[in-house]
């Protein structure tokens, strides 16, 4: 019953979007070129109405899965397949995105929230031309999914019968915090920049795109981008913590298909910005915003189709795999054609010297598209080899890191200087003796750094980058709040304004790279593991501690039973009888109604860097083998991810990036 | 600015749908669920040995295997590698069910050093490990990565194929079946 009042609300959606379309269709297409008339009113409410009403109808569906979740209503076979009557409230919650059928159900709410906080926010603002093509373009990816959802992978299908007295239970792996945080925050990022590709669309159809188009493309652009960094940092840190063998990052296909419309992001990001302030790079950006939405769909694609398999991928059905390569092709296909056909129209107008800002940009963003195509090919890779005849095997780690780690250090580089360049041409500044002071400081941190630590050169250089980074930031605020600059620099640097928002963001943000660039150094070359037996009551030394198992122990979870080692840590020097400096408890748990065993890493967690431990095997009753790693400053990299976000967000909050409001406010707009 | 420059984007994009579409309809779960229902490729394949001392290891033929592991029984053939993180996630599943079912393991393109770390970290739950460093006869058994997993028949027949992590889910729903109506004993009536 309630099933297909589920699906009734799925089918409603579309109808509703469909007859939306059609309405702007009618209204629109026969005078795209023309100036807009005054028809605007009705327009605007048709546009709110519908945005509104898809997203209370999403989200009602949405409501009802997590109802049935909660009840345990096995009658609805996803329910059935993702959960079980044991399972605890919040699993059940998170639940409905841990399978391929709700996941997608997610994917489409969240692209209902962006259209409905689109039309929300752009009423007051933008042309109500512009916007309801960009409303146009985000109901057709709605009704594009939903019917995906309803033909293929529909989340309110009836068991079969009889019904089940219980569910299968949620998959162990997916049984945790980060899981409940960070498909929704990842499917924000990628689903926000749906509304990068609107207005990507909007502008090739209207063949307009000048400043406003950007500063209203822009902050929208920012947020999408914040989000999917936060995703993606939480994807790694979940990996590190649930798998179990202590990595943070494994150039895993998912995990791949989620750093390219991040790296695509970035650059549009930066794109954006060249083309609001001087008009240029307008085919380049619409073609980023293009590209970032097409590798979200392609990430998607690659989890959810069964093409590539990996660590996440639950789900494996060609029949799928065809309806979303169509869905892929109809979207990917069109606007690819239509920026093919379109984009002549977008000449930019005005030059720039080869020492500029938007030279350093045009760095940036080759460095961006390069790692992105790189990763794309590595990814790939297997599917050529594939049809190429060979067997497939599987481009690994290496491939990846000898890639990235020039691209990285690369764009460090650059990021020294890129953000003090004027704008058209550089004229002098204090560049120079910038530089001078940050090299100088930056290769003493270096050499410091790898005297006391171990020198690998990697790491010097990768410490000297980021660091000098650091140091060129720090000047640029001091000379920023001082007011003692010399006239040259006040008329440039100073007139527009000190400490704007859109400058922390963006320091903030190029500091958060930095940050992580050292965490990955540190975390890459520093970590220490080691295997080890351990019998209840012996030490072992590792790493500067004595480790002792104290205790073995065991628990009864809701849905699993557990064994679980007390390993205490103390310094050799400290007297065996103290108080342990730091005890951990790793778990090995076993999840019955799954029989499936998960690793429950324990983590010291410090700045300085965390100490970790997993439980391997049991080998006697009082003997377990036992993986401890030393992991220094990985904390870092999550760090630098996080002040990447703020930044982003901070830069969202400065005015001057936003347009302005419409010229001609329509009167009496009160719906 | 070139017009045709811009159709680059386009076309592109136009060879990749080529290419998943071509991975669709060879998609190796159908490929190599071809294999199903065949009896299971000859092979020799040397042993995989734990003892890093030992320098020769001994070969076997698919035989010899049989003779080892399958009295009469249906066994399972796991392919694996240290470089593969779902083996990881499925090493606890295949460890409880080798106690009760007899499994083969084929390391995969995986260089010895790093196997042997691999079962040594995390325990052998193999019955037989044999090593398949070029991937050839993984190829013949029509494996498009791991982990993979066969059941075979105790005369021979692959009787079902898994790509993917093994869990008990995909136990019940592929395997647990025909491996209880193998196994049943002979004089059954």
């Amino acid at each position: 019953m309630l099933n297909q009042f589920g699906e009734l609300l799925l089918s409603l959606t579309g109808f509703v979007l469909v007859a939306h379309l059609i309405l702007i269709g009618w209204r629109f297409l026969p005078k795209t070129n023309q100036t807009v008339s005054n028809d605007e009113l009705p327009v605007l409410r048709q546009l709110i109405v519908v945005a509104e009403l898809q997203f209370a109808l999403l989200v009602a569906s949405f409501v009802l899965l997590i109802f049935q979740f909660l009840t345990h209503d096995f009658s609805n076979a996803y329910v059935a397949q993702n959960s079980s009557s044991v399972l605890p409230w919040y699993y059940g919650v998170s639940a409905v995105w841990g399978g391929h059928e709700g996941s997608l159900l997610l994917w489409v709410l969240i692209l209902g929230g962006w259209h409905c906080a689109l039309v929300r926010r752009g009423r007051a603002q933008m042309p109500s031309q512009l916007l309801s093509l960009v409303s146009a373009v985000l109901s057709a990816l709605t009704v594009g999914f939903l019917s995906f959802i309803l033909f293929t992978s529909n989340p309110f299908a009836q068991s079969e019968s009889p019904t089940p007295i219980d569910g299968a239970d949620l998959n162990p792996l997916l049984q945790d915090f980060g899981l409940i945080v960070h498909p929704p925050l990842l499917y924000m990022g990628y689903v926000g920049l749906a509304v990068s590709f609107g207005f990507a669309i909007a502008g090739l159809l209207l063949g307009r795109i000048d400043s406003n188009w950007a500063r209203w493309t822009r902050p929208w652009t920012l947020v999408a981008w914040a989000f999917l960094t936060l995703g993606i940092a939480l994807g790694s840190w979940w990996a590190y913590y649930e798998l179990g063998w202590g990595g943070w990052w494994f150039w895993d296909p998912v995990e791949n298909a989620s750093l390219m419309p991040w790296l695509a992001a970035t650059g549009l990001v930066h794109s954006l910005a060249v083309t609001d302030k001087r008009g240029l790079m307008k085919a380049w950006t619409v073609f980023l915003a293009t590209l970032a939405f097409s590798l979200s769909l392609l990430g998607t694609f690659l989890v959810r189709s069964g093409v590539l398999t990996s660590v996440h991928a639950f789900a494996a059905d060609p029949t799928r795999g065809v309806f979303i390569l169509a869905l892929l092709g109809v979207v990917i296909g069109g606007s690819f054609t239509l920026f093919a056909l379109r984009a002549h129209r977008l000449a930019g107008d005005g030059s720039f010297a080869l020492v500029s800002r938007e030279s350093a940009l045009i760095v940036n963003n080759i460095l961006l598209v390069t790692a992105t195509f790189i990763i794309l090919l590595g990814t790939l890779y297997p599917l050529f080899e594939e049809l190429l005849g060979s067997t497939q095997s599987s481009v690994g780690a290496p491939y990846f890191n000898s890639m990235f780690v020039p691209l990285g250090l690369g764009t460090l580089f650059v990021l020294w200087i890129g953000p003090y360049l004027n704008w058209r041409r550089h004229t002098r500044g204090k560049l120079t003796s910038w530089l001078l002071i940050a090299v100088g400081v930056g290769l003493v941190v270096a050499a410091g750094f790898g005297l006391v630590a171990d020198w690998y050169w990697p790491v010097v250089v990768t410490v000297l980058s980021a660091v000098g980074l650091i140091i060129m930031i720090g000047l640029d605020a001091k000379q920023r709040l001082s007011s003692q600059g010399s006239a040259v620099q006040r008329s440039t640097l100073i007139k527009r304004s000190r400490l704007r928002p859109s400058w922390i963001g963006m320091h903030l943000a190029h500091a958060g790279l930095a940050v992580m660039a050292i965490g990955i150094a540190a975390v890459s070359f520093y970590s220490h593991e080691a295997d080890t037996l351990l019998t209840k009551g012996q030490n072992y030394n590792f790493s500067g501690y004595s480790v002792r198992l104290s205790e073995l122990s065991e628990s009864i979870g809701p849905n699993y039973r557990a064994a679980i080692a007390t390993l205490e840590f103390r310094r050799p020097s400290a007297n065996p009888k103290s108080a342990a400096e730091f005890v951990l408890r790793p778990e090995k748990r076993f999840y019955t109604t799954r029989t499936a065993v998960m690793t429950e890493a324990a983590i010291d967690a410090r700045w300085s860097g965390d100490l970790y431990a997993a439980l391997g095997e049991q080998i006697q009753a009082n003997q377990w083998s036992v993986r401890l790693h030393t992991k220094p400053l990985v904390r870092w990299i999550w760090l630098g991810a996080l002040m990447i976000t703020i930044g982003a967000l901070v830069a969202c909050f400065d005015k001057q990036l936003r347009a302005q409001g419409r010229n001609t406010t329509a009167p009496g707009l009160s719906v | 600015m070139s017009r045709l420059l811009l159709f680059i984007p386009l076309c592109l994009f136009a060879g990749l749908g080529i290419i998943f579409a071509l991975s669709i309809g060879e998609s190796p779960q159908n490929a190599a669920n071809a294999m199903v229902g065949k009896r299971i490729p000859d092979f020799t394949l040397p042993g995989f040995n734990l003892k890093q001392s030992d320098p020769k290891s001994q070969d076997y033929t698919l035989a010899q295997v049989r003779g080892i592991v399958s009295v009469g029984e249906p066994w399972l053939i796991n392919v694996f590698a240290s470089w593969c993180a779902q083996c990881y996630l499925e090493h606890g599943f295949i460890t409880r069910l080798s106690e009760q079912v007899m499994v083969v393991g084929l390391n995969y393109k995986d260089p010895p050093e790093n196997a042997g770390k691999f079962l040594t970290e995390l325990g052998n739950p193999y019955n037989l490990v044999l090593a398949d460093l070029p991937g050839d006869y993984a190829f013949d058994l029509g494996v498009s990565g791991a982990p993979e997993t066969f059941l075979i028949s105790p005369d021979g027949q692959i009787l079902a194929r898994h790509a993917g992590v093994i869990d008990r889910l995909v136990w019940d729903q592929k395997f647990a079946e025909l491996w209880r109506q193998y196994s049943e004993p002979i004089f059954k009536e």
